[in-house]
């Protein structure tokens, strides 16, 4: 391995490790980080390992050219994430709750920003992700929407990194991934050489 | 208080936004939720203060920095402050240039909020 590839996966984990504290603040709740693999690991290995959950999710895809960032949660907790991100203004009389598609959306997109943000000013750029485009389905479903994302650049792609993280609280848990092209990668490496 | 327009697509973010700013003693004339509609509120409700999000939709077409450089072209005196959780300091950079008044970053903290908005209107 480079030295720019050592330095470009040591960025995503510092970006990973933040995502937890972004979770916690956003929801207002304690998340345990009890899974994270960061390498350009291959999709099969990736399907492997979310194909055993049957549960609905919903997946919130954020996207910039080259890469794509997924926010994965399950949708039986997502009145109570929606609760604990909108905090006390919940529970105020004649409060009408917004959709919890939005509440989800907003913590992903919170939640993912923290990995984008350290890659982009680790590399001195600077990456507009598109807004939380939210899909529902089985996480190996979701995983193969966040794809299609990518395949149409006509590119391959990696799967960069990987991180699970639970709230015992909330009975959620929380996915993300992070894919990229080839030619987004390099970009990267290009940075940070 | 200054007179508010919010431009946010998603709608939990314009309500506590919104909460956020009447508990600052702000009042909100108007919300948002894309770049046209964006526009048209501008010219139509003069607002002292706009607070702008980037990503305002999820094909990435219509940015917030195109809505910014709108609403400076339109009003080169109209103040806006951008709320996001995109906090790069590139991009932060460029916002300055383009005329943007000061930046919260999300999840929105009331403190954040009233102290860009102070610096705003000054």
């Amino acid at each position: 391995m480079t030295d720019a590839e050592q330095a470009l996966l040591r960025v995503i984990e510092e970006g990973v490790s933040l995502s937890a504290d972004a979770l916690a603040k956003v929801s207002r709740t304690a998340w345990t980080t009890s899974s994270v693999s960061i390498d350009a690991a291959g999709v099969d290995k990736m399907r492997g390992r979310l194909a055993g959950d049957e549960a609905e999710h919903y997946g919130a895809l954020l996207s910039v050219p080259g890469a794509v960032f997924a926010m994965l949660l399950p949708k039986a907790s997502g009145l109570e994430l929606s609760k604990a991100f909108l905090g006390e203004r919940a529970i105020r009389p004649g409060f009408r709750l917004p959709k919890e598609q939005d509440c989800v959306a907003e913590i992903a997109n919170v939640v993912v920003h923290t990995v984008a943000n350290s890659l982009a000013d680790a590399c001195g750029d600077a990456f507009m992700l598109s807004a939380p485009q939210m899909v529902v389905g089985r996480k190996v479903d979701l995983l193969d929407l966040a794809l299609a994302e990518l395949r149409t650049t006509g590119e391959n792609y990696a799967v960069m990194s990987y991180v699970h993280m639970s709230s015992e609280e909330l009975s959620s848990d929380c996915t993300v991934l992070l894919f990229m092209t080839p030619s987004f990668r390099g970009r990267l490496l290009k940075a940070l050489a | 208080m200054a007179k508010v327009l919010i431009i946010d697509d998603n709608s939990a973010v314009r309500l506590i936004l919104s909460g956020m700013l009447e508990e600052l003693g702000h009042q909100v004339v108007g919300e948002a939720a894309d770049a046209a509609a964006a526009l048209k509120a501008y010219q139509a409700l003069k607002p002292d203060l706009v607070t702008l999000d980037l990503s305002l939709s999820a094909s990435g077409e219509a940015d917030g920095t195109t809505v910014l450089d709108a609403l400076i072209k339109a009003d080169a005196k109209a103040r806006v402050i951008v709320i996001s959780g995109n906090a790069q300091a590139k991009l932060r950079e460029r916002l300055t240039a383009a005329g943007a008044k000061g930046f919260v970053g999300k999840p929105i903290q009331e403190e954040d909020l009233k102290s860009a908005i102070a610096g705003a209107v000054a």
